[in-house]
């Protein structure tokens, strides 16, 4: 094609995918300006392109959708957050990365539990996990729900657990031993020891933990790989870097750009956790923005689309810090929380709670309190403090030992209530 | 009369997908548009007095939000469309009812629901692993012309699977 042909098709809409990657030259650009300029339909389509796109974005990341759905769930357990998902094309990732292992292969794994939502791809089509399920060499499992986690048990004993929205491929050849890769999410692992010449191998985007024998949880947010070890001893390599650490029990290491990995010792579960919004939002939180009203500074709800109740609900949520959790859940003391209402109603409160240290004990619980903002006037701003003993648990598991929070949410349920949080307390007041 | 920061936030929310679609006009990609939505929102809420009303509100929401959205395409080479273009997007887009951009995101959901599964498959490449166009061709083994053209087509597709369900509402 030549210029003056790729400038005409260049200002037609189905160039609009290969503009806006910036896939044009500067002649096809000022083709598009002109076309825009007198061209209202042109400018109408680009429009809705631009709408579809960023719609598609949002649905994807909340919808928890699988890339094959069955068409029933049998283990379908309510679930209170699919928007942190987005992970279901790295589940074509790892079955294309790790095809060429899975056929005839015989099995490696067993699924010994799972909790929430969980696919199973092999050799391209998903289904449902069940207890009790084979997993082979180049299996990928995706879990969804930050309450669900998955339990998978590989023959020589060694567990490893899925929690909340994680991918993983699992895999095990004679040379290099087992190895799993972690697309995203978090999981803890307890590893029966491995032959020092073949340790297992946990693979995420920025790290490769080599496991002799020990307890670890692996946690890979975007552009940043956490691993805290609870017993024995892992090898840690940035792999951009190619640089490799010893974390031993007790500590933790993180590989990102911003600083080469460094073992540190790992923070003890604090007893009280705040968070106040008056410097503006803390990274992480979502779904909603910074605001201010009154004069006091805040989070301000946003809305999520449930896809289960097929509604949007409007929340003010917290990062996930499975890792290394937000606080000890007491259930003695009290949450404490700054709130403004636009309009009265109900205020859910819920907290997930999992072990501490994070291994691969019960699985994770839900508290949830109905409505902390009970008789409170809308229009200004209140002080709620209410006793995490007055949480009811959703689900009936065995308590744990040393319950860590990990994740809060205030919910409004399907009306825009107008919620702000400014402040937030947990402990003892 | 000024707007007042409850107003703006409440403002601010409804048209999130308006102001955010707009930002990834200029830079495609909807997780960086995400992040344009938040500055401006903060921006906003500095100075609330600078608002006349929700309309004011809006048209100025708009433009920041390209703005910034051209400072980060040219901080990354990116080549963008003359500003008298985009103010003429701005114009557009700027007098669709939110309630009709409402009702036709919803119907978006339900339409990329009911996309089969291998067309499923190349938006969430797109859009939820946010590959590009010749990171997918390699992974799919497939030209990048032909994946631009797949995607095009899955927004024709879209577009007309929204426009016949918001029309049976």
């Amino acid at each position: 094609m030549n210029g003056e042909e790729h400038s005409s098709v260049a200002a037609d809409a189905s160039a609009f995918p290969r503009l806006l990657e910036g896939d044009f030259s500067s002649d096809e650009v000022a083709a598009v300006n002109a076309a825009m300029a007198t061209n209202p339909a042109l400018r109408a389509e680009f429009i809705e392109y631009g709408s579809q796109a960023v719609g598609i974005a949002e649905h994807l990341r909340s919808s928890a959708e699988p890339l094959h759905r069955p068409p029933s769930s049998p283990n379908r357990v309510w679930r209170i957050m699919p928007w942190f998902v987005g992970v279901a094309a790295s589940v074509v990732v790892g079955v294309f990365a790790l095809r060429q292992i899975v056929t005839e292969q015989p099995a490696i794994a067993q699924v010994i539990s799972v909790e929430g939502d969980c696919w199973r791809a092999q050799a391209g089509a998903e289904a449902f996990c069940r207890v009790g399920d084979s997993l082979k060499s180049g299996d990928t499992l995706r879990t969804s729900g930050t309450s669900g986690n998955t339990m998978v048990q590989f023959k020589d004993g060694t567990r490893v657990v899925l929690i909340g929205d994680t991918a993983v491929t699992l895999a095990v050849s004679p040379e290099s031993g087992k190895f799993v890769r972690v697309h995203s999410g978090q999981v803890s692992a307890e590893v029966t020891p491995q032959p020092t010449n073949r340790p297992l191998q946990v693979e995420t985007p920025d790290a490769l933990v080599e496991v002799v024998g020990t307890s670890l949880t692996v946690s890979c947010p975007v552009g940043r790989t956490s691993v805290g070890v609870s017993r024995g001893e892992v090898r840690v390599t940035d792999r951009s870097r190619n640089d490799t650490v010893t974390v031993r029990a007790g500590e933790s290491a993180t590989v990102s750009a911003e600083a080469a990995v460094t073992p540190r010792p790992r923070p003890n579960l604090p007893a009280s956790w705040m968070v106040d919004f008056s410097a503006g939002p803390p990274r992480g939180w979502k779904p909603g923005l910074s605001t201010e009203v009154a004069g006091r500074k805040g989070i301000r709800a946003g809305s999520v689309w449930l896809r289960q109740h097929g509604k949007e609900h409007y929340q003010v949520v917290s990062p996930n810090a499975w890792c290394y959790g937000l606080f000890a859940f007491d259930r003695e003391a009290f949450l404490t929380v700054d709130l403004r209402l636009e309009r009265p109603g109900p205020v859910q409160a819920i907290l997930v709670v999992r072990d501490d240290p994070p291994g691969t004990g019960p699985c994770s619980q839900v508290y949830i309190h109905d409505d902390i903002a009970a008789g409170k006037p809308a229009g200004e701003w209140h002080t709620v403090r209410v006793p995490l003993g007055e949480f009811r648990s959703r689900f009936n598991l065995p308590a744990h030992a040393r319950p860590a929070a990990f994740l809060a949410l205030f919910d409004t349920l399907d009306q825009d209530l107008g919620l702000t949080v400014s402040r937030i307390h947990a402990g003892q007041p | 009369m000024a707007v007042d920061a409850a107003t703006i936030g409440r403002e601010l929310l409804v048209h999130r997908h308006r102001i955010t679609a707009m930002a990834a006009l200029v830079i495609h990609e909807p997780q960086l548009a995400d992040d344009v939505f938040q500055q401006v929102a903060v921006q906003a809420l500095e100075n609330p007095d600078r608002f006349s009303d929700a309309v004011h509100l809006l048209r100025w929401a708009l433009r920041a939000a390209r703005h910034r959205a051209v400072d980060l395409a040219k901080s990354r080479q990116r080549l963008v469309l003359d500003d008298s273009v985009y103010e003429l997007l701005e114009a557009d887009a700027s007098e669709v009812p939110a309630t009709n951009l409402a009702a036709r995101l919803a119907a978006l959901r339900g339409c990329v629901d009911a996309l089969p599964k291998s067309t499923r498959k190349l938006i969430q490449l797109r859009y939820e692993r946010g590959m590009s166009g010749g990171d997918i061709a390699e992974r799919m083994g497939r030209t990048v012309e032909a994946v631009y053209q797949a995607l095009y087509r899955v927004h024709q597709q879209l577009k007309r699977c929204v426009d016949l369900r918001t029309a049976s509402d």
